[in-house]
């Protein structure tokens, strides 16, 4: 049994790590011994960087721990006879490498980093912080990072590559893509009697810019269609000043490349006038249009030729045939999208009619709709929709009404009555909140959960009824939606993931609308109709920034003799802002407006 | 290559005998596990990461359910997230709980002894991973696996010192809202006591996509396990029969009940309109065990309007089973105050977790003996929200007592509306149970039902309702029905054939009717160059500018 027994320990042991089968006197140890970036010395801000640096594991193998780089400014460190410890300001972490299975011995590794943005120009130290979440038990810990304690790095002599980053004044500026809230562009043909005195959004979108470079001007952006050869104007709506203008003047975020610049533009009369006159309806028609961002520092864009981007949208004209009837239709109708499907966007389709029929079975009819619907990431998702339907003739027949609600694709309410008087009050608001984008899953045991939806309010307050008048009046619908983001790993502990601050839709579509028999009335002595359609719509969209934040708990970093070193922790957040927009779909107006009498 | 064949069938030799030595497998570890995470939004990547490193103990000992044996009972101890020196507790791991393992190593079920959400058990799950190893290495290994995240391919390699494996790749993933996971990099490897292991680390780098890769989550999890003296922890106070385990957690005592109460009325008693709704939400969570006290607040002038409102939509994303309950109760409670009862309506509808058979059986009593309110149109939303709540929620087998209670009350009530609230609420349930009624009132032209039966099957969303709504599209129906037929047939995707049935009816006078036939060729995923030939020359014809936008749009949205 014995012989067995001392015959198994050894072999056990080829098994078993608890054995030690030879002495190990190195004391355990991680130290980075150089950091270098080559033969770079000055670089601009922004740009990619190559770190190379040794890490020697001592007295350890086969273990994981990451390494810290940070920017430090020399004007932190300069001071090498100050004694005091003081907080440093200016240092950033700009790269994180995660090792594993690393042995014993030297290792000369490298990573790409890239220099963060929002740094003052000057010299700069990189410096290292190897172990930084003391995860690996080490006899020798004050060498992890510069240390005034540790008498090897005294007088500067820590490990750190110098450089010289420079603030380049120039700046380039581009447009890179551009997109309609619309499939096609519709237009009114000249004579046709639009219920209002201007036009309204004839075509939504937004393009995509980018910059490269430091010192950011003001830009605008033009646009112009191609009319009968020539390039002609078209006009911006202009959140501030409420109007329709030339251009859409523009401040770049240095945060953010791919910056999405929303429009809202109207196309003129005479321009309207002039497409008209050459359009053939049974052909397949483009609108070429283009756009172009110019600085307003004429010598400051480095490159004007990639300033300028040209698309094309299907053309079509309502003409509006030939009333073959006596009846009078007052109607409006506004379909667009704001935003970037891929990312969010919300599309309002909203409609109202009036109908007056004076003769044969006398009567009026009464149309209101509204669709609310989101994109979140391409995926489709009806928010709202609503719709009105009220009819009332002489003979009884066909009056009454039917309504609908649908709330996140559910029919939420639906409602008919036919029958000879009717007044009906619809008053509702509540609070709502739908998760449109989601990822909920264990990684291990770790919990993660990331979501992305619109939380808001939703709202009608609408008076109908037909009582000798038929008449809808009130809002049928308001809804403001702002977008969230939230998750991350889900435990109260760790803090990363999704945030917004974002305002989805802003709209309250409103309606105003009678119709009414009359024997005499003052401004007229003969049996009349009289009709009046009122519709307009408050919107404001898609503004707002969206992103990602972590929130780490970090080193914080002090100095003393001009020597950097690690003397606590903080919490910092980071926040990367993907979507960041401003307001520049806000207006209220009147989509139709008119009144009058039919004598019968 | 016989020496090493030599030493191979040592360690087998040694291994087998150490199964007998240690026939009794109770262990103990501690462990850490290290997790970074970054998350990725439209190809976008953060350069922060999150951390998080856990640590803890483990104990581990053999158990039976119901006399079975390969169970094997854990327990975490002293599990916290740790930062430095500082460390926070997280008290959800040290629920004990079992699991079952087959030889091969594979885990086959898992047990616990009290209902826990399904993240709660999936973070318990994730830790009796890690000892879902190969327990006798006499028969060939394993070559998949399975985990949190779905079924994947392992390799092994075995060498005398320790037994090594790494994840391939992901065959199927448990998710549906997860539409791929890479394997970027896999390392493990563990040195076999007979039992598990003694030792064992591993790494896997890994990236989740989900939203059609618009969402990414990148995720770095290094692991470590080592055995420890299993006299240190008090599993062994628990028996051996699984069933027999009382755990106090089951039940609260008085005084603890009495401090959430406090800790509710001062909640209630705070601005609640200050807080979101899953801020407010994850506040109520704690205090679900007395959620119940918050019924007699409601309508009190105390709570402002804003603040009801915000309590009713957390109670909405609480969706435990104290919540929806309570819900229910309000709904039932408040028939003087519309707004609350649409409010609470509006909150049911919000979960998708399943619903307690508490709060089904009291949904069954209000549907037949009517909702009491002092809207009618209240009462259309209530039946409404029922059917939404039958398609939302996972627990479908247990709603056959709510579609019964919805059929009945359609076929007995003398009441239109009543009728053409359930018939709707059919529609919005999606259960193709309800077709063959609803299709009994989408037939008769003289019922009064027959639009909103025509409406429901157009929403029901299955294959039947299609067929029977492209039968209507010939069939006698009521002339106010026919526009909503083309909006319901418009809901499924159409051939060829169907679609030109449906074109005919864009050249009729009716606005309306002209106007359904539109929209439901607007929503196919594709038209042919016919129609679409056909649908442009009418645009010249038209005299009404919404029936022009809507040709428009049938003719160059792009389809879904």
């Amino acid at each position: 049994m014995l012989h067995i027994r001392s015959l198994l320990l050894p072999i056990l042991c080829l098994l078993l790590s608890a054995c030690s089968l030879s002495e190990n006197d190195t004391p355990r140890n991680l130290v980075i011994t150089d950091i270098n970036t080559g033969p770079v010395v000055t670089l601009e801000q922004q740009a990619p960087l190559e770190i190379f640096y040794n890490l020697e594991v001592q007295g350890l193998s086969n273990i994981n721990t990451d390494v810290y780089f940070y920017l430090i400014h020399h004007n932190e460190i300069k001071d090498s006879n100050n004694s005091n410890e003081q907080t440093v300001e200016d240092i950033h972490q700009f790269a994180v490498v995660s090792l594993s299975e690393l042995s014993e011995g030297n290792h000369a590794l490298s990573v790409w980093a890239e220099l963060p943005h929002g740094l003052e120009g000057g010299d700069y130290q990189i410096i290292a912080h190897v172990d930084p979440n003391n995860t690996v038990i080490e006899d020798i810990e004050e060498d992890n990072s510069p240390s005034p304690n540790y008498a090897p790095f005294a007088n500067g002599q820590y490990p750190h590559s110098d450089i010289a980053i420079a603030l380049i004044s120039t700046h380039d500026f581009s447009l890179k893509d551009t997109k309609f809230g619309q499939t096609a562009l519709l237009l009114d043909a000249p004579h046709i009697e639009s219920g209002t005195s201007h036009h309204h959004a004839d075509l939504i979108g937004y393009v995509i810019a980018d910059y490269e470079g430091n010192e950011l001007d003001h830009v605008q952006l033009t646009a112009e269609a191609l009319v009968n050869g020539t390039w002609e104007r078209l006009h911006f709506w202009s959140t501030s000043k409420q109007q329709y203008l030339d251009s859409l003047p523009y401040l770049f975020n240095h945060d953010l490349h791919d910056q999405h610049i929303g429009f809202d533009i109207a196309l003129e009369d005479d321009l309207i006038s002039a497409l008209y006159a050459n359009h053939n309806a049974q052909e397949q028609v483009e609108l070429e249009i283009r756009f172009t961002l110019s600085d307003l520092d004429a010598e400051g864009d480095l490159d004007p030729s990639n300033n300028i981007i040209s698309t094309s949208i299907p053309l079509f004209f309502f003409e509006g045939q030939a009333n073959r009837s006596a009846n009078i239709k007052l109607a409006q109708s506004y379909d667009k999208s704001y935003g970037d499907q891929s990312k969010f966007s919300v599309g309002v389709d909203l409609s109202g009619q009036l109908l007056i029929v004076p003769a044969g079975d006398p009567g009026a009819r009464i149309t209101a709709e509204g669709n609310v619907e989101a994109y979140f990431f391409n995926a489709q998702n009806t928010l709202f929709a609503i719709s009105y339907d009220g009819s009332a003739y002489v003979s009884g027949l066909n009056t009454g009404y039917s309504s609908e609600m649908i709330i996140f694709n559910n029919v939420v309410f639906e409602d008919e009555s036919y029958t000879s008087k009717f007044e009906k009050s619809w008053t509702k608001s509540w609070e709502e909140e739908k998760v449109l984008a989601k990822a909920n899953f264990t990684i291990g045991p770790i919990p993660m959960s990331v979501e992305a939806g619109v939380n808001g309010g939703l709202g009608f307050e609408l008076t109908v009824g037909y009582n000798a008048e038929l008449y809808a009046n009130g809002d049928l619908f308001s809804v403001n939606f702002g977008a969230f983001g939230r998750g991350g790993v889900d435990l109260a502990v760790a803090s990363a993931g999704v945030q917004a601050e974002f305002n989805l839709i802003d709209n309250v579509f409103s309606l105003d609308s009678t119709a009414g028999f009359s024997l005499t009335s003052n401004d007229n002595t003969q049996p009349h109709i009289y009709y009046a359609l009122e519709l307009s719509d408050e919107i404001d969209v898609i503004s707002g920034k969206f992103g990602l934040y972590a929130e780490t708990k970090g080193v914080k970093w002090c100095k003393k003799w001009g020597i950097p070193y690690p003397c606590g922790t903080k919490v910092t957040r980071y926040d990367l802002w993907l979507y960041q927009t401003a307001s520049v779909f806000q207006k209220s107006w009147t989509l139709f407006s008119q009144e009058g009498s039919v004598n019968l | 290559m016989i020496i090493q064949t030599f030493k191979v069938s040592l360690a087998f030799a040694v291994l087998s005998y150490t199964t007998q030595i240690h026939a009794y497998c109770e262990r103990a570890f501690e462990f850490a596990i290290d997790t970074k995470t970054s998350v990725e939004l439209n190809g976008t990547k953060q350069n922060q990461q999150s951390h998080l490193l856990l640590k803890g103990k483990l104990a581990l000992k053999s158990a039976t359910l119901n006399g079975e044996s390969n169970w094997w009972a854990l327990q975490a101890h002293q599990v916290a997230a740790q930062n430095g020196q500082e460390s926070t507790a997280i008290v959800q791991y040290e629920v004990p709980f079992a699991f079952k393992q087959a030889p091969n190593g594979e885990l086959l079920d898992f047990w616990f002894p009290s209902t826990l959400t399904q993240q709660h058990k999936a973070m318990l799950k994730g830790l009796a991973y890690y000892f879902q190893v190969p327990r006798q290495f006499n028969l060939p290994l394993v070559k998949e696996y399975q985990d949190n995240l779905g079924r994947y391919q392992i390799s092994f390699a075995v060498t005398p010192k320790e037994v090594s494996f790494t994840k391939q790749v992901y065959l199927s993933l448990n998710d549906p809202t997860i539409d791929e996971t890479k394997i970027v990099n896999s390392n493990h490897g563990f040195k076999p006591d007979g039992c598990w292991f003694n030792h064992s680390k591993g790494l896997d780098e890994l990236i989740v996509s989900s939203n059609q890769g618009a969402l990414n989550l990148n995720s770095i999890q290094a692991y470590e396990f080592n055995v420890i003296d299993p006299n240190t922890l008090t599993l062994t106070n628990l028996p051996t029969e699984l069933n027999e385990w009382r755990l106090a957690q089951t039940s609260l005592d008085k005084s603890s009940v009495a401090q959430l109460r406090q800790r509710l009325l001062e909640l209630i008693k705070s601005d609640l309109a200050t807080f979101d709704a899953h801020r407010l939400m994850l506040q109520l969570k704690e205090l679900d065990p007395v959620l119940h006290e918050i019924l007699p607040l409601f309508g009190h002038e105390s709570l402002s309007i804003k603040a009801q409102s915000r309590l009713l939509q957390a109670l909405g994303k609480l969706d435990t089973h104290n919540s929806q309950t309570l819900l229910v109760q309000i709904l039932n409670t408040f028939s003087s105050d519309p707004n609350i009862q649409f409010q609470s309506l509006r909150a049911l509808a919000y979960g998708n977790s399943p619903l307690s058979q508490n709060a089904i059986d009291a949904l069954i009593m209000t549907m037949q003996e009517g909702l009491i309110t002092k809207e009618v149109a209240l009462e259309t939303s209530f039946y409404l929200t029922v059917g939404s709540m039958i398609k939302g929620r996972s627990n479908k087998s247990q709603f056959q007592g709510l579609n019964n209670a919805l059929t009945n009350i359609a076929t007995e009530t003398q009441d239109t509306r009543k009728r053409n609230a359930v018939l709707g609420a059919m529609g919005n349930s999606g259960d193709a149970q309800h077709v063959d009624l609803l299709a009994k009132f989408a037939t008769h032209p003289q019922s009064e039902s027959q639009t909103i039966a025509i409406k429901a099957l157009g929403r029901i969303g299955q294959p039947e309702a299609k067929s029977l709504l492209i039968k209507l599209l010939d069939a006698p129906i009521h002339p106010k029905s026919k526009p909503h037929l083309l909006t319901a047939v418009g809901n499924y995707d159409l051939d060829n054939v169907t679609q030109n049935r449906v074109l005919h009816y864009v050249f009729e006078s009716d606005q309306k009717v002209k106007q359904a036939a539109l929209v439901a060729l607007g929503q196919q995923t594709s038209l042919s160059n016919e129609t679409k030939a056909s649908l442009q020359k009418q645009i010249s014809e038209e005299q009404d500018r919404r029936t022009v936008q809507l040709i428009v749009n049938a003719i160059t949205k792009p389809k879904r």
